[in-house]
């Protein structure tokens, strides 16, 4: 009976612990105040407090020897040191605070010479290479030889200036790419890219699984002109050229009703996706899905707001909207199919006619009659007698 | 923002004839050749007129026409335009009312502050509204014309105005204000606020239009409702230059005549009958001789000998 006797000596053990244990908290509670007790057994019971800073933080991330397999370079967080960053006690601008970060400059009537601490802290603040570069990004647009940094690690995007990120955090989706290339291979200033969709397409052949990231992009010019593109490439870069190459040899030109919205509301579809589309006042705003906000502003439409349903597979919601807004019948088209003028009555104008479409049988005299008579929209009276003038 | 649009649609409700007493002159604003002159010299500016109201966006409405359908919808909107355009009235300053009707020493110091009673019956005029004070002293006397406006305000609120005249309209302030703040929104506040034989409205407005010459904004004014009253100050006044100038500056000699016609009718004198016998630019010439504009007269007589740019006159009286 080893064991009976091995625990036998066990219960005998603890139960000497446990007597002395009393004694010494029965004579402590004689002789100390009960403060001061209470403090000294809860604090030997904390793990927190035993445990060094190093133990707990390998604790929390993970340990010495981390994860192993994939992902594990995510999930560490590491230490920053903060003062070779920003240096503490200035900011990221440089701002500096008279009295509080560095001392108040001497009153003009004391004439002893400064200090070589306070030369220091007088001296103008020297902007790293880091925040002039800042300041360029602040000019609107990134082209591609600008996000350079993206390419070296994805770690740098978290210092990338958020309000250029898109609508998805670290991806690419919904980012500005830079001016597209016309076929000859010059460079076409006046449009902008952005980014609607980006994955990796897996196909099989018969050497396997094979992959390749799959871009779709939108250009335009803001002006009416716009263009969609697709293409795949393993290459991430050669696959966003190809993508706005492509969007730029496909353009097409959209009416926009008075600079800011579409002329009536349209009902279009693509495969399973349907698009609403309603024509709105001017300070409405777009008041759609982000995809579609990125295609509204490359066109050039300010207000209006789009109901999506169905499919949301983006080349079929970017094909309906544009198909959509392709059919839309203009002031012009009405007035040749009716044969009449259509005229306009807006409230915040006081209810004042105006003609925005005139039938192309309609001859010279009438229109200057209508122009003299202070008749006709600006915007039609500027293309009709553009010529002339 | 709001208030200022009140203002703007509210000043039009303003516009009635105020009977007074005769002014200076034999003709009054209100003669029917005087108002036909200005509405002939008001500019009929739609984009004007029918300016843009900030607030208001809302979808267009739109109607397919035919030729006549187009035509008859400017002569309406035509209509309407000359209906904003209308001045509003220029009266005499009015009369401090007060007159006693009779006092009562027994109810002499009856109380610290004055009883106001005030007839506020439906379907009266403001003007025509009972209205008597008694004083602690223990008269009964009729209310001033100040007291009058509060009390009518606090009653019967008109949208737009208010019981005290806004700080931007007071004496101090409006020379300040002029600088900063539209001409036409100054003015469009005035005819708000203060009935126009009220001597605020008329400070105000002379204020205003003697700016407006100084400073030469007169294409602010023009084709907006406050253009005949400035056209009626300065004939009144005779300081015609800048306005001619304007003008000219415009290719406008018609209207420069029809102004020289006017003119003429306030002012009848054995000069201005010689005047008014002549026609088209030779009474022009002969006013600008007349009252000396020489400026005036050199533009007229470049445009003659070749199409150059006219030159604009500069005010200097």
């Amino acid at each position: 009976m080893r064991g009976g006797a091995h625990t036998r000596g066990v219960v005998n053990k603890m139960a000497n612990l446990l007597q002395l244990f009393r004694s010494f908290t029965s004579r402590l509670h004689l002789q100390l105040p009960p403060q001061q007790i209470t403090k000294r057994f809860y604090a030997s019971r904390n793990p927190l407090e035993r445990r060094t800073a190093k133990e707990l933080y390998d604790a929390l991330t993970g340990g010495k020897g981390g994860r192993k397999g994939r992902g594990q370079k995510w999930d560490r967080v590491e230490w920053v040191q903060l003062p070779r960053k920003i240096p503490l006690g200035r900011g990221r601008t440089g701002k500096r605070w008279p009295g509080l970060s560095y001392p108040l400059p001497p009153a003009k009537e004391s004439t002893g010479p400064l200090l070589d601490s306070q030369k220091k802290l007088l001296a103008p603040v020297e902007l790293s290479e880091q925040t002039e570069q800042e300041g360029l990004d602040d000019l609107g647009i990134i082209s591609i030889s600008d996000l350079k940094g993206e390419y070296r690690s994805k770690r740098s995007l978290h210092e990338m200036n958020w309000s250029k990120k898109g609508w998805s955090g670290r991806t690419w989706k919904g980012r500005y790419v830079g001016i597209p290339e016309a076929a000859n291979g010059t460079p076409m200033p006046d449009f902008h890219s952005v980014i609607l969709d980006m994955y990796r397409a897996r196909w099989k052949c018969s050497m396997g699984s094979q992959f390749a990231i799959q871009t779709s992009v939108i250009v335009g010019n803001g002006k009416g002109m716009v263009g969609f593109g697709v293409a795949r490439s393993k290459d991430m870069r050669g696959c966003i050229r190809r993508a706005k190459n492509r969007a730029v040899k496909q353009l097409r030109c959209i009416p926009i009703c008075e600079g800011h919205t579409i002329f009536h509301n349209i009902k279009s579809k693509c495969v399973r996706t349907r698009v609403l589309m309603e024509r709105k006042e001017k300070g409405f705003g777009l008041r759609c899905n982000p995809k579609l906000q990125a295609v509204m502003q490359l066109i050039g439409i300010k207000d209006i707001r789009i109901k999506q349903l169905g499919s949301n597979h983006v080349g079929h919601l970017v094909r309906a909207t544009l198909s959509g807004l392709l059919g839309q019948e203009t002031y012009e088209s009405l007035a040749n199919k009716t044969g009449e003028f259509v005229v306009q009555y807006r409230t915040e104008y006081s209810g004042r006619p105006l003609v925005v479409g005139v039938p192309s049988s309609t001859d010279e005299s009438f229109l200057i009659w209508l122009r003299d008579h202070q008749m006709l929209h600006s915007d039609l009276e500027q293309k009709l007698f553009k010529n002339k003038q | 923002m709001w208030a200022q649009m009140a203002t703007r649609r509210l000043s039009f409700l303003f516009v009635r004839s105020y009977c007074s007493e005769g002014p200076q002159s034999s003709v009054r604003f209100d003669d029917e050749r005087v108002q036909n002159y200005i509405s002939l010299l008001n500019g009929r500016d739609f984009n004007k007129v029918f300016s843009l109201r900030k607030g208001e966006a809302s979808l267009p409405k739109f109607k397919l026409m035919n030729r006549e359908m187009v035509k008859k919808a400017y002569f309406d909107t035509m209509k309407r335009c000359e209906e904003r355009l209308k001045p509003p009235p220029v009266v005499e300053q009015r009369k401090d009312l007060g007159e006693e009707i009779s006092t009562d020493p027994k109810l002499k110091d009856f109380d610290d502050s004055k009883w106001v009673f005030t007839d506020i019956s439906m379907g009266i005029e403001d003007k025509d509204r009972y209205i008597v004070v008694r004083e602690p002293s223990g008269t009964l006397r009729q209310a001033t014309a100040f007291e009058r406006d509060r009390l009518c305000q606090t009653y019967m609120p008109a949208p737009g105005r208010k019981i005290w005249l806004p700080t931007l309209l007071t004496k101090e302030e409006l020379p300040y204000a002029l600088k900063r703040v539209n001409v036409l929104h100054i003015l469009d506040l005035v005819c708000a606020q203060c009935p126009p034989d009220s001597p605020d409205y008329i400070r105000v407005q002379e204020t205003a239009y003697e700016y407006v010459r100084s400073q030469g904004l007169y294409s602010e004014l023009y084709s907006t409702k406050h253009y005949g009253g400035l056209i009626w100050y300065l004939v009144q006044k005779d300081k015609l230059l800048g306005l001619i100038g304007f003008l000219v500056s415009k290719e406008k000699l018609g209207d420069v005549e029809i102004l020289v016609k006017l003119y003429c009718l306030v002012h009848p004198d054995t000069a201005t009958e010689s005047i008014q016998e002549l026609t088209g630019e030779e009474m022009v010439k002969s006013f600008c001789e007349h009252k000396g504009y020489l400026t005036i007269l050199d533009s007229l007589s470049k445009e003659n000998d070749s199409s150059s740019e006219p030159v604009t006159a500069t005010d200097t009286v």
